[in-house]
C-alpha cells in the first residue's frame, strides 16, 4: 500500500511533477525506512545527500587566538637565553687580562708595520725615476 | 534608530548567508571562492539600501539571483582565461568510472555526480533539491518559463540516477 504510493511519487518525481510537499514526503520516507527494495536504494542516496547538503552553513572564521606561550614555557625560555648569554661571556666584564694582552700584541704589530712601511718608503723614492721613462720614450718615438 | 535598522539587516543576513554560501559553493565548487562570493554578495546587498531590503521575501529572491549571476560571471571569466579542453555538454561519465576508486563514501558520489554537471544544471539541483524553492520561484530566479524548469529538472534527475546506477554496477 505504502510502497505503491511511493512508487507513483517516484515516477512523478522523475518527471519533475512532484510538489515540494511530496518531495519532502519522499525524503522523510527514505530517511526512515530500512530494508528498501534494491532499485530504490539509489534514491535513498540522493535524498539523504540533499538533506545533508541543506544543513551546510557558512564557515565561521575561527578567530586565530594566538595561544600565548604558557607561563612555564616563558620562564624556561628566558632562563635558557640567560644561560647562553652567560656562556658566551656576555656578562664577563672581568676579562681584562685578555684585553691587555690583545692591546700589547696590537702595539707590537703596529711598531713592526711602521718599520716595514718606512723601508718601503725608502724604495719608493727611487721609483720616482720611472716617471722619466714615459717622457723619454715619447721623445724617442717622435 | 539607525542601530535597529542595522540589526535587522544583520539578522536577515544570518539566514541568507548560509543559503548564498551553499549556492555559491555548488557553482564555484571551491570553498574559498564560495566564501569570497558570499562576502561580495552581502556587501552588494548592504549597499542596495534599506528600501529594497525591507521586504525579506523579495530580498531573498533578489540575493539568490544576485549570487547566481555573480558566480556565473566568475565562471565565465575563468573559462575565458583557460582554453576549454572539452565541450561543456560533454558527459564525462567514463571519468567517473575511472575515479570511482577514489570515492569512498556513497554520499560523496552523489555530490561528485552533481558537481560534474554543467553549471546551469547544478544550480537547478541546488535550488530545487537542496534549497527547496517552488518552481515558480526558480523560474523567476533563472529567468526561464516554469514548464522549462520542470522539463530540465526531470531530465537532470533521470540523468543523475542513471549515472549513479552505472557507477554502482561498475563496482559489482
Amino acid at each position: 500500500m505504502e510502497t505503491n504510493k511511493i512508487e507513483t511519487l517516484l515516477k512523478k518525481y522523475l518527471e519533475g511533477e512532484t510538489t515540494l510537499k511530496e518531495e519532502t514526503l519522499l525524503k522523510v520516507y527514505f530517511s526512515e525506512t530500512e530494508n528498501l527494495p534494491e532499485e530504490w536504494k539509489s534514491y535513498q542516496q540522493f535524498f539523504s545527500f540533499y538533506q545533508e547538503a541543506k544543513n551546510e552553513s557558512y564557515p565561521i572564521q575561527k578567530k586565530k587566538t594566538k595561544t600565548l606561550l604558557q607561563p612555564i614555557l616563558l620562564v624556561a625560555a628566558s632562563l635558557a637565553i640567560l644561560f647562553t648569554m652567560q656562556l658566551s661571556g656576555f656578562f664577563n666584564s672581568s676579562n681584562s687580562y685578555d684585553q691587555i694582552e690583545a692591546e700589547n700584541v696590537f702595539k707590537e704589530f703596529q711598531v713592526q708595520m711602521k718599520s716595514v712601511s718606512s723601508h718601503l718608503n725608502n724604495g719608493s723614492q727611487n721609483l720616482a725615476y720611472l716617471a722619466y721613462w714615459n717622457t723619454t720614450a715619447e721623445k724617442l718615438i717622435k | 534608530m539607525q542601530l535597529t535598522v542595522d540589526n535587522s539587516f544583520i539578522n536577515q543576513i544570518q539566514d541568507l548567508r548560509d543559503k548564498i554560501y551553499r549556492i555559491a559553493k555548488r557553482l564555484l565548487i571551491s570553498t574559498e571562492e564560495a566564501e569570497d562570493a558570499t562576502q561580495d554578495v552581502i556587501v552588494k546587498l548592504w549597499q542596495m539600501g534599506e528600501s529594497k531590503r525591507s521586504d525579506f521575501k523579495s530580498m531573498e529572491a533578489y540575493s539568490v539571483t544576485m549570487t547566481k549571476n555573480y558566480c556565473l560571471d566568475r565562471l565565465k571569466s575563468k573559462q575565458a582565461q583557460n582554453v576549454a579542453l572539452e565541450d561543456s555538454n560533454f558527459e564525462n561519465a567514463t571519468d567517473f568510472l575511472q575515479n570511482k576508486i577514489e570515492l569512498r563514501d556513497e554520499l560523496k558520489w552523489v555530490e561528485q555526480l552533481i558537481d560534474q554537471l554543467p553549471e546551469k544544471e547544478r544550480i537547478l539541483i541546488q535550488l530545487r533539491e537542496i534549497e527547496q524553492y517552488e518552481f515558480e520561484e526558480i523560474a523567476s530566479i533563472l529567468n526561464l518559463p516554469e514548464g522549462t524548469v520542470r522539463v530540465y529538472l526531470s531530465r537532470i534527475r533521470k540523468k543523475l540516477r542513471k549515472q549513479f546506477l552505472e557507477i554502482q554496477n561498475y563496482g559489482n
